[in-house]
Parts: C-alpha cells; sequence; structure tokens
C-alpha cells in the first residue's frame, strides 16, 4: 500500500473529446443534393416563373406586353373570383367545424375504450383512403335520382326528395363528401394525440372525485388543443384549395357549377379554357397569398394563445 | 363505509354507466355506417347490371350477378384502355413513392446528423415548403414544364411528386431519435466513410420512417387527380383517376360509357390503395407518431 501523498488531482479541465471533422462535405452533399436540386426546381423555379409569367400579358393582339401587377389587381375585383371564395368560405365555417367535431367526439369515445375499437378506427379511416375525385364520382351516383340509394332512403324515411345536385343543396352535398372523406384522418390524429396523454393524469382526477366529463373538458381538452389547431388549420387549407369534388360533379350539374365554383377551378379555367395564362398565374398567387396569410395567421393565434 | 373504490374512479376509463358506453358504441356505429355505405354502395352495385341499376333498391343486391360481366365489360371498353389506366396509375405511383423515399431519406439523414453551412436554411425552406398544399404548384409547375416541353410526359407526373417536403422532416425526425450519435461515432472510429455509414447502418435504422414515407407518397400519389388532370393530355397516359372521371363525364353527356362500368372502374380504383393502407398500420401510425404530431 503506497503511503506517499497522494497525487494532487489534476484540476486541468479533460481535454474534450475531438469529435474528428463531424462528416466530410461531399458526402453531405451527395447525399443531400438530389433532393435539394429537386426542391429548387419543383418547388421555387416554378413559383418564379409563375410570378414572371403573371407580369406578362400575352394577347393575339399586341403580342406580349408587360403588364406589371395589373393582373393582381384585376384578381382581387374579379367578380367570378370573388364568387369561388364565397363558396370555399362558406365551407370554411361550416363544414369544417362539423367535420373537426365528428372526429373529435369520435376520438374521445375510442379513446375511452370500447371492444373492437381498432375496427371502428379502420373503418372510419378508409374513406381517407378513396381518392376524393372517386369519392366524388361514387357520391355523384348516390345523389343521383336515378340511381342513388340517397334518394330512396329519405323517401322511405318520409324526408321527401330533394335534388341534392341543386343551387341550394349544392354546398351541402359538396360539404356531406368532404365530411366524409377528411374526417377519417382528423380523427385518426386527435386520436394519437390523445393516447399520448399521460394515464396518470386522469386517474389523479378520477381520484380525486372529478367525473369523466370534468377529466374531459379540464385535461384531455386542453392538452389536445395543439392537435386540434393543426387539424383546423390542415381542413382550412384543404378547402380553400376546392377543385376535385365540384371538377367531378360538375358534368352532373352544369347549371350549378360554374367554372367559377371555387377559386381553383377558376384559375384552372381560365388557363385552360381561357388561355390567359397570365392572369391564371395571378390567381394562384393570390389564392395562394390567402391560404399563407390564413396559415401563418392561425400559427400566431395558436403561439399567442400558448404563451398566455 | 365504502373500502374499495368503484373501479372507475381509479383507472378512470373502461367501465362507466352502462348508457354512456351504450351511446357511445352507438355513435361509433352509426359512424362506421355512414362512412362504409358509400363503399358497400359500390361493391354491390358493380354486381349489378344497369337495369338493375336504375330499378333496384340502391343498396341491395340486383336480381342477377353481374360482376363477371361488368368486369369483362371494364377491361374491354375502349380497348382495355381501363387496364392501362390502373397500370399507369401503379408506375406512376410506385416510381415516385420509391424516389420520395430514397430522397427523403438522405436528405432527412443529412439534416438530422451532419453539420454543414446553410443546414438551418435548407431546414427552414423544407418545413416551411410543407405548409405550401401541392395543388398550390401544380399550375405554375405546368407552365415551368410546358416551357421545356415536358409536359404529356409521365415524367411531368412523375417528377414533382418525388418532392416530399414533409417526407424530408419525417426521416429527419425519426432519425434524431432512432439513430444514436455514439453508434455513428463509433463507426467513424472503426473507420467507416460517411457514406458506407449512411447505407449500411443508418438507413436500416431508419426503416420504419422510410416506409412511411413510401407509402404517404404512393398514396397522395395514386389518389391525386389535378396534377396529372393537368399535365397530361393523352388518353393512354391518364391514372385510373383522370380516366374515370373522364368517362364519367362522357357518360353524363349521354355517351357510350355505361353506369355500370363506370361503378366497377370505380370499385377497382379504390381497392389497392384500401389494401395498401389496411394491411400497413402499424407502419403509418407509427410514423404519425414519430412524426412529431404533438
Amino acid at each position: 500500500m503506497s503511503t506517499a501523498a497522494p497525487r494532487p488531482v489534476e484540476l486541468r479541465r479533460p481535454a474534450p473529446t475531438r469529435r474528428r471533422p463531424f462528416a466530410r462535405l461531399p458526402v453531405t452533399v451527395t447525399l443531400l443534393a438530389p433532393f435539394v436540386a429537386m426542391f429548387v426546381v419543383f418547388y421555387v423555379v416554378p413559383i418564379v416563373w409563375s410570378f414572371r409569367t403573371s407580369l406578362f400579358a400575352n394577347r393575339l393582339i399586341g403580342g406580349q406586353t408587360f403588364q406589371g401587377l395589373d393582373a393582381y389587381s384585376r384578381a382581387l375585383h374579379d367578380p367570378d373570383f370573388l364568387h369561388g371564395f364565397s363558396n370555399v368560405g362558406i365551407l370554411c365555417l361550416i363544414q369544417v367545424p362539423i367535420s373537426l367535431g365528428i372526429a373529435l367526439a369520435l376520438a374521445l369515445i375510442l379513446d375511452r375504450g370500447v371492444r373492437g375499437g381498432g375496427v371502428y378506427r379502420l373503418l372510419i379511416f378508409v374513406p381517407y383512403a378513396v381518392p376524393t375525385v372517386i369519392g366524388g364520382l361514387m357520391w355523384g351516383f348516390m345523389y343521383d335520382p336515378k340511381i342513388g340509394p340517397v334518394g330512396q332512403i329519405t323517401e322511405a324515411l318520409g324526408l321527401g326528395t330533394a335534388n341534392l345536385l341543386s343551387q341550394q343543396w349544392m354546398l351541402f352535398s359538396i360539404g356531406n363528401i368532404l365530411t366524409w372523406g377528411g374526417t377519417g384522418i382528423a380523427m385518426v390524429i386527435l386520436y394519437t394525440a390523445l393516447k399520448a396523454i399521460p394515464r396518470d393524469l386522469e386517474q389523479a382526477a378520477a381520484v380525486d372525485g372529478a367525473n369523466r366529463w370534468t377529466v374531459m373538458r379540464t385535461i384531455k381538452i386542453p392538452l389536445l388543443l395543439p392537435s386540434i389547431g393543426l387539424v383546423l388549420l390542415l381542413a382550412v387549407i384543404a378547402t380553400l384549395q376546392l377543385f376535385n369534388e365540384p371538377s367531378v360533379l360538375a358534368s352532373l350539374a352544369p347549371q350549378v357549377i360554374g367554372q367559377d365554383y371555387t377559386p381553383n377551378l377558376y384559375a384552372y379555367n381560365v388557363a385552360f379554357h381561357g388561355s390567359q395564362v397570365d392572369y391564371a398565374a395571378a390567381l394562384a398567387f393570390v389564392l395562394a397569398g390567402i391560404v399563407l396569410i390564413v396559415s401563418y395567421g392561425g400559427i400566431a393565434i395558436a403561439r399567442w394563445r400558448v404563451r398566455k | 363505509m365504502r373500502l374499495v373504490r368503484r373501479r372507475s374512479a381509479i383507472d378512470g376509463l373502461g367501465s362507466a354507466s352502462p348508457a354512456g358506453r351504450a351511446l357511445g358504441v352507438g355513435i361509433l356505429v352509426l359512424a362506421s355506417c355512414y362512412f362504409l355505405v358509400p363503399l358497400i354502395w359500390v361493391a354491390i352495385s358493380s354486381t349489378k347490371s344497369d337495369t338493375d341499376l336504375i330499378n333496384g333498391f340502391g343498396l341491395w343486391p340486383g336480381s342477377h350477378f353481374q360482376l363477371t360481366s361488368n368486369l369483362s365489360t371494364l377491361f374491354d371498353t375502349e380497348g382495355g384502355i381501363f387496364g392501362r389506366w390502373m397500370l399507369n396509375s401503379a408506375f406512376y405511383s410506385l416510381t415516385s413513392a420509391a424516389g420520395a423515399a430514397v430522397l427523403s431519406a438522405m436528405a432527412g439523414y443529412v439534416l438530422s446528423k451532419h453539420r454543414f453551412r446553410g443546414r438551418g436554411l435548407v431546414l427552414a425552406a423544407t418545413i416551411g415548403a410543407i405548409m405550401i398544399p401541392p395543388q398550390t404548384l401544380v399550375l405554375p409547375t405546368f407552365l415551368m414544364l410546358s416551357k421545356v416541353q415536358l409536359t404529356g410526359t409521365p415524367w411531368s407526373v412523375i417528377l414533382p411528386m418525388m418532392v416530399s417536403p414533409i417526407g424530408v422532416f419525417i426521416a429527419k425526425t425519426y432519425a434524431d431519435a432512432a439513430i444514436p450519435d455514439d453508434l455513428l461515432d463509433a463507426a467513424r472510429v472503426d473507420g467507416a466513410s460517411d457514406t458506407k455509414i449512411f447505407w449500411t447502418i443508418a438507413l436500416r435504422l431508419m426503416m420504419p420512417a422510410v416506409v412511411t414515407v413510401f407509402l404517404l407518397t404512393f398514396v397522395a400519389n395514386w389518389n391525386n387527380y389535378f396534377l396529372p388532370l393537368v399535365m397530361l393530355s393523352d388518353n393512354s397516359t391518364y391514372p385510373v383517376t383522370v380516366g374515370l372521371t373522364n368517362w364519367n363525364e362522357v357518360a353524363n353527356a349521354g355517351l357510350q360509357v355505361p353506369y355500370s362500368v363506370i361503378v366497377t372502374g370505380a370499385l377497382l380504383a379504390i381497392l389497392p390503395v384500401i389494401a395498401v393502407f389496411v394491411c400497413t398500420q402499424r407502419y403509418w401510425q407509427g410514423g404519425l407518431t414519430a412524426g412529431g404530431v404533438k
């Protein structure tokens, strides 16, 4: 046994673990380049190109002339364009909350635990797997008084028949298709978030005497707000850009669904049936701008609420 | 004195009042019926002839079982173009899904584990791009591609869908969580090159995320309507979404294609994706949680 005084401990800081230069740049570039290149080509360039296109009017008479932002002011004053916004706006204000409300209710019920819950979850989700146009096509058939069961069922229930493809019903009919196809994914997202809430919270509350309604109100829903916000945002963004369902139903009810039924439909028709590519580009930008404003507005509101 | 609390008070779940449970189950059953009815309708209608479609009750089988003859008419119409459409859908979807999966895995890994100048910028741009719905880019991309005369080709549909910012985000988030830095360091100490590290170690660890991205892109592509509608003009290049909708327009204009054929076509068009979803549930459900659904 050594009786010598212990050597004083080295007080110098241990040499930092020197990482080798983390990774060589060529490898980084090789792995990252494909995505970045494609991203630039298919995200950045089209946007820049489109913007440039919107600045030049191309007419049969007069050829190509620089028009600056004229197309944009024209877009903002275009009654057809604005009419489209009123349609999707109504859907956003009415259909989206209903769909989300249903998704939330279903997620809460399923989270509580039901026998065969997995089966229900699957069935509710399956419509999301159906392409939206095929869904529109199917519902178009089902609405059809000649061959669809919807009319038959409502008649049997004594509710009479209504032409679900008529002017007054069309938004409702489209809204129904959207709810049918979109509630599933919202439910799955909310359900996943619910499952992430620790059980201890509920149990603690239960021991304190809270019943399930209180638990739901004070624990689950507040913790769920970020996911609800996310789903809401996604739904609104998608609804503002609605194209597929009205496009499919247009052939069934051409007098109801005009070329301007939704903003996106209008932009498409302007480009391909009106051949005014510059104006279509401007329309697309205005629509994108509005979607961006709504998105960032939604995120800002969410952040502000969280900070409170 | 009650010594034992009711079970429901302890675990907070499970048993509730019987009426409450019944209500919950009732709502679930009702909802499931609502979501299921159109699919049942399509399946049953595919077995009917046109007359049965018009005359019978929508949700009840017809007088004759016509599925086989509907199927053969479906694949015969217009020179068998429906089969072509299905193949197109499969080709476009599989190719772009594979491309997206690979690109996203590589980019996600690099963003997660490598340090380089500009990393923050790329990450911010990618996340920002997630907010841009693909639809917004369709018309601009069309304008751009028509200048280089790529419109009308399969690439005009495949390439744009290979760029998946959300795929990169999913891959990166998963790599953050699933690949320990020490493992990479150890491999480097052992002398492995970074390339080898990626392909042999990292990629294997990232598999669930890669599969999720593959599935998401596959489904998004199969279900896509707007992009191929805008890009493609030749009937024989259409995916099944565009082709079938086209037939529907034609049928509503009173021309050749019978309703029974369209309905049967719709059934076939939705089966692959439903099958894929059902068979791969665990992957994308896991991927959603790993993707950071907070």
